[in-house]
């Protein structure tokens, strides 16, 4: 597979023809729509049950079986486990 | 007045076709935008040497979003992780032996059945309480997987020794504990009411109605296994065990995904269900088993969502995980301890055999019945621990990869011979679809404040 470009610089490479999308900047045509996607687990702020401060989690989904870990990075342990949380629904 | 600055991960895709409408999306912040094209190129042309009003509406919306930032980030570059390997989950294999013949099964179940010995599991059970303490963690649990069928009935006396000498050791320390177990679902009703007693979760390989199930996952001899899994469901749902059901998608059985979602909804109380296209290895050399064409799968797994959202069954499925963007697409980075029939550990439940592709990568260590200890391979467990998204150079422009986290480690060593090569991997462009149809349903139902 071609190595994916989807980067805000890289958009003509996907569409092919960069100017056929400038059209004059006139700032209250535009459409903005914002809307929160998921949480943040990657930068979060740790739950896990040391409690210490800057700890970042990470979540191991084994997709095989529904197991999940949370794992310290930060402090380098397994810190919180809990099931599967991921809100995975379409 | 200030300066701004792009957020670094900042990816763009079209919504449709038209290419009209677009949608900017920031994994790491949890945020998207609809945007135009206008927007866009406003965007590709800010530079840091012009100031913009951030009090103007529409850049306070998108600086709000962390789509423009007012501050560099903190990096999160190319890093050597330097984690010790100190798990507090352990997942015992106690066999290769199976009563059922999948058509497809990875680990040629039921072939060359070794069963694990007692007193390496009770070995793998004492380090893993050794890390609880090590780590102060308060919960821990302990899991059972194929390989073969880890609660066959001529092995249930290992499993049952192995979950008693758990919960006494964690009752001892005080560790919540939990047991759990991925099965066939096949099995008698002595064994169903011992595994509802003692077991917190237990997930269920099921492929979809008798005609697909029975074909797809056959008994030993040959016989259907559907109405023994029903039983056992049946079971579970009237003592009140908590179980999840997991399919594997063919390219038999791709297009009757909405159907087998539907299925379940009516004779199950499901609530949720994860569906996975079937990549090829194991026993599909012989059975000449083919995997769904991504496109397809793709198709019917929109078209299931639809019918998921009627039923209010939640679907699942592994390479897209929006609420979790992560660096490592699961515990096979290092983190697992799996427990093989032959003794050996490994990270990864499709490498469990000493002959296996993969068993030079994810088998990271052995027990050593001299010295009656575990013994691992630190430079097996680094390379497989820097195995994240960052390092990643096929995904690094890719606006999904903090969702698939560069996918399954194995099927991409399959594919490429690396698990840091993620070029050749046939659920790529399945991850990407479904992400992108993640992003824009939610999108659609998000809170319009343009």
């Amino acid at each position: 597979m071609d190595k994916p470009r989807d980067r805000i610089n890289d958009l003509e490479l996907i569409l092919g023809k960069v100017e056929n999308l400038i059209r004059p900047i006139i700032y209250n045509t535009f459409q903005l729509q914002t809307a929160p996607i998921g949480s943040n687990i990657l930068y979060s702020d740790c739950s896990c049950n040391a409690d210490r401060p800057g700890c970042n989690s990470e979540c191991y989904c084994d997709s095989n079986e529904s197991f999940c870990f949370f794992v310290c990075n930060t402090h380098q342990i397994n810190c919180c486990q809990s099931e599967c949380n991921c809100d995975m629904n379409f | 007045m200030q300066r701004p600055i792009l957020n670094p991960e900042l990816f763009v895709f079209p919504v449709d076709s038209k290419e009209d409408k677009l949608v900017l999306y920031a994994p790491l912040e949890g945020s998207a935008a609809e945007i135009n094209p206008d927007m866009l190129f406003l965007l590709q042309n800010l530079n840091q040497d012009q100031e913009i009003d951030f009090e103007n509406p529409i850049f306070k919306r998108l600086k709000d979003s962390k789509i423009i930032l007012d501050s560099q980030p903190d990096s999160e570059d190319k890093k050597e992780s330097k984690l010790d390997y100190c798990p507090t989950h352990l997942t015992i294999l106690p066999t290769f032996n199976c009563n059922l013949r999948c058509v497809y099964c990875y680990s040629n179940g039921g072939e060359k059945p070794i069963t694990l010995d007692l007193e390496i599991a009770r070995k793998a059970i004492d380090l893993l309480t050794y890390n609880i303490s090590k780590t102060n963690s308060k919960k821990a649990s302990l899991g059972f997987h194929g390989g073969g069928e880890p609660l066959l009935e001529e092995n249930l006396d290992l499993v049952k020794r192995c979950v008693e000498y758990f919960r006494s050791q964690m009752e001892d320390k005080g560790i919540e504990s939990r047991v759990v177990a991925a099965t066939n679902g096949v099995m008698e009703e002595d064994s169903l009411e011992w595994i509802s007693s003692n077991f917190d979760f237990i997930n269920i390989s099921l492929d979809g109605p008798a005609p697909i199930q029975d074909a797809q996952r056959p008994q030993k001899g040959g016989k259907p296994s559907f109405p023994y899994v029903m039983n056992t469901i049946n079971f579970f749902e009237e003592k009140g065990l908590d179980y999840g059901i997991r399919s594997t998608i063919t390219a038999e059985s791709v297009t009757q995904m909405p159907e087998i979602l539907s299925f379940f909804s009516e004779i199950t109380k499901i609530k949720s269900i994860q569906f996975e296209p079937l990549y090829e290895c194991g026993r599909c050399k012989t059975t000449k088993v083919r995997a769904p064409d991504p496109k397809i799968f793709i198709d019917y797994f929109l078209r299931s969502i639809e019918v998921a959202k009627e039923k209010q069954i939640k679907l699942l499925y592994s390479g897209s995980k929006v609420s979790t963007p992560s660096q490592n697409f699961c515990g096979a980075s290092g983190n697992n301890f799996f427990l093989t029939p032959q003794g050996n550990v490994t990270t990864c439940l499709e490498v469990s055999r000493e002959e296996d592709f993969g068993a030079k990568v994810f088998l990271i260590g052995k027990y050593d019945s001299d010295n009656k200890e575990f013994i691992f391979d630190d430079q097996k467990i680094n390379h497989l621990k820097n195995r994240r998204v960052s390092n990643l150079s096929h995904c690094s422009d890719c606006f999904a990869k903090y969702s698939c986290s560069g996918d399954c480690l194995s099927k991409c060593y399959l594919s490429s011979g690396s698990i840091y090569d993620t070029s050749n991997n046939p659920r790529c462009e399945i991850n990407r679809q479904l992400h992108k149809a993640q992003i824009i349903n939610t999108l659609k139902g998000g809170n319009k404040n343009g």
